[in-house]
């Protein structure tokens, strides 16, 4: 299998024009957990939507294992990355197992009928979060922490190199928060993902993630937490968030 | 997603229903029929006299068919509409794609007598029926921009209804400009009626329509993957572009050819989604696709059936039908869906 590379090059990004963050330069090889992170309007979410090819780069580049999301065919990009969004799913007469399920969209047929081996990997994915007990409820009956790991195990049985998560702890409480921060690590090394996540429980996340990505005046400034404690701007945010 | 054994008892049971609201709205009207005309009818027509052979053919059938086609294709057109908005209020009528149709119809009905032009009048096959696709569509662009700045749901809703206001504003200086004739003709087809129309114009409607309705299984993945959000949809490898423009084009056409022949028919493309949601209890198109087309049908027979019987003489407007018992599921699902879609 290749080994995962996600490399950001003098990359500038934005609405119409105005530059949200620019001249960005970070590189991440192989699996790793990155924590992007940095003030309400930093940036993190641009840089986010950016990387999942919904909105074009400025200028600069953007490599995914060697390709630029945008643009990407649809088709491709679903097997390189999977999503998992910041609001909670809540719809009602749809199960737990279904919604994983949709997780299995870019390998199926135009009638979404799931072969054994997509039925397996969706077992494995519900097991793996371990929901395989409350897999027929309905989404709406579960609880917060229930719903995001079910949106986590729809993305793991999309088996995409990459996971991409945007702000998924902002609806927990405590304990799913430290439960949903340790499957992400385990999902980092035992599936070799390579795992990008935003988030504000910096206290939780920061001891665990491999890289950090921290957004601050249009700027990104890179490297582990060790790295960034030395920096001036990042011991401030730091300071406040806590 | 396979269909399952609760869901094709509930299949058939509606099939049932649909088979005897077929036959009840056949011999319902202001000439009494049996059925056993309406086999002598098929297997032995020189047993009936040429008036009853017309009566059977260009009024009863004609009747139940477009009654069937145009509860079908509204309800389905609300399914599409309330997925793709992801807003359990949308549908053609609350939404003014309605009211763009009637706008573009009495363009042609009474647009032309105010220019001095032959009227088409409201039977008029093609011009009046691309004439009503085109004034839906023009409505439909606008929601579809709002629905892109505005996330929420009420605001776009209400977009709708005062854009549905200008429309009908537009349309009473056109009626101030039109002849007596064309006023007349475009006054009785707001009333709504599955009557109206010639056999012609009933083969016209299925011709547009029934493709409209197979094309729509063809989304039934994307469409599933679409309840999730936008985004997910789109990191899932479905086209949420083209997929916007595919339902886009069905719902004018859907909603459009039915509001053409047929007058406004308000409250069916929102409430019955509704319906076959709570009785098939399930958000999975491929079956929530074929159970709103029956569930459409039926609704819109009953409504056909009563609007035909409560009157002492004569026949009640179809859309005052629809609009009683349409509203009350909307009420409903407005209590009930304080916090959750759909």
């Amino acid at each position: 299998m290749q080994s995962n590379s996600l490399i950001l090059n003098n990359l500038t990004v934005g609405y119409k024009n105005k530059p949200v963050l620019s001249a960005v330069s970070a590189a991440i090889e192989g699996s790793q957990l990155v924590l992007l992170c940095g003030k309400n309007g930093s940036g993190k979410s641009t840089l986010m939507k950016s990387m999942l090819g919904l909105l074009k780069p400025m200028s600069g580049e953007i490599k995914i294992n060697g390709f630029a999301p945008y643009p990407m065919s649809i088709a491709k990009k679903a097997a390189l990355v999977s999503y998992v969004a910041a609001k909670p799913v809540n719809i009602n007469n749809i199960t737990v197992r279904e919604i994983a399920e949709t997780g299995r969209a870019p390998y199926t047929s135009w009638n979404h009928s799931m072969s054994p081996t997509d039925n397996k990997i969706v077992e494995q994915s519900l097991e793996y979060l371990q929901i395989e007990h409350i897999q027929h409820k309905n989404i709406d009956e579960v609880s917060d922490g229930e719903r995001q790991k079910t949106m986590i195990a729809r993305a793991l049985a999309q088996d995409t190199p990459y996971l991409l998560l945007d702000e998924p702890t902002a609806f927990l409480d405590y304990p799913s928060k430290t439960e949903l921060i340790r499957i992400l690590i385990r999902l980092s090394k035992e599936f070799s993902k390579t795992v990008v996540l935003t988030s504000h429980d910096l206290d939780l996340l920061i001891p665990v993630s491999d890289r950090l990505w921290f957004c601050n005046n249009g700027e990104v400034i890179s490297g582990s937490s060790a790295d960034l404690h030395k920096n001036p701007s990042f011991r401030l945010f730091y300071d406040k968030t806590l | 997603m396979h269909i399952s054994l609760r869901h094709s008892i509930l299949f058939i049971i509606l099939a049932l229903l649909l088979l005897l609201l077929l036959v009840l709205d056949f011999i319902t009207g202001s000439t009494p029929l049996g059925l056993s005309d309406l086999f002598s009818y098929w297997f032995n027509s020189d047993a009936l006299n040429d008036e009853t052979i017309i009566l059977i053919r260009d009024f009863r059938i004609t009747r139940v068919v477009t009654a069937v086609l145009a509860g079908a294709a509204l309800a389905l057109s609300g399914l599409l509409m309330q997925t793709i908005f992801r807003n359990p209020l949308a549908g053609p009528y609350v939404l003014g794609i309605s009211s763009g149709a009637g706008f573009g119809v009495a363009l042609a009905v009474m647009g032309t007598s105010a220019l001095g032009i032959n009227a088409f009048g409201t039977g008029g096959g093609w011009p009046v029926l691309i004439s009503a696709a085109m004034g839906s569509a023009a409505v439909m662009l606008v929601i579809i921009a709002a629905s892109l700045k505005m996330r929420d749901n009420v605001t776009v809703l209400i977009l709708g209804m005062l854009l549905g206001a200008v429309v009908s504003a537009l349309i009473s200086i056109i009626e101030y400009a039109a002849n007596s004739l064309s006023l007349k003709a475009y006054v009785i087809w707001g009333m709504g009626s599955l009557s109206a129309l010639s056999y012609q114009n009933m083969i016209l409607l299925a011709t547009v329509v029934i493709p409209g309705m197979l094309l729509s299984f063809f989304a039934g993945k994307p469409l599933n993957l679409f309840l999730l959000g936008e985004d997910y949809a789109g990191m899932s490898g479905v086209n949420t572009k083209s997929l916007r423009l595919i339902v886009f084009i069905l719902t004018c056409v859907l909603a459009g050819a039915v509001t053409a022949f047929c007058g406004p028919l308000g409250f069916v493309g929102i409430a019955v989604p509704h319906i076959a949601r709570w009785i098939f209890r399930t958000q999975n198109h491929f079956v929530l696709i074929p159970a709103v087309l029956i569930c459409g049908a039926v609704f819109m027979l009953v409504a056909d059936i009563l609007s035909q019987r409560m009157a002492a003489t004569g026949v009640l407007p179809l859309n005052a039908i629809t609009a009683i018992t349409g509203v009350p599921v909307i009420i409903y699902i407005i209590i009930k869906n304080q916090k959750s879609y759909f």
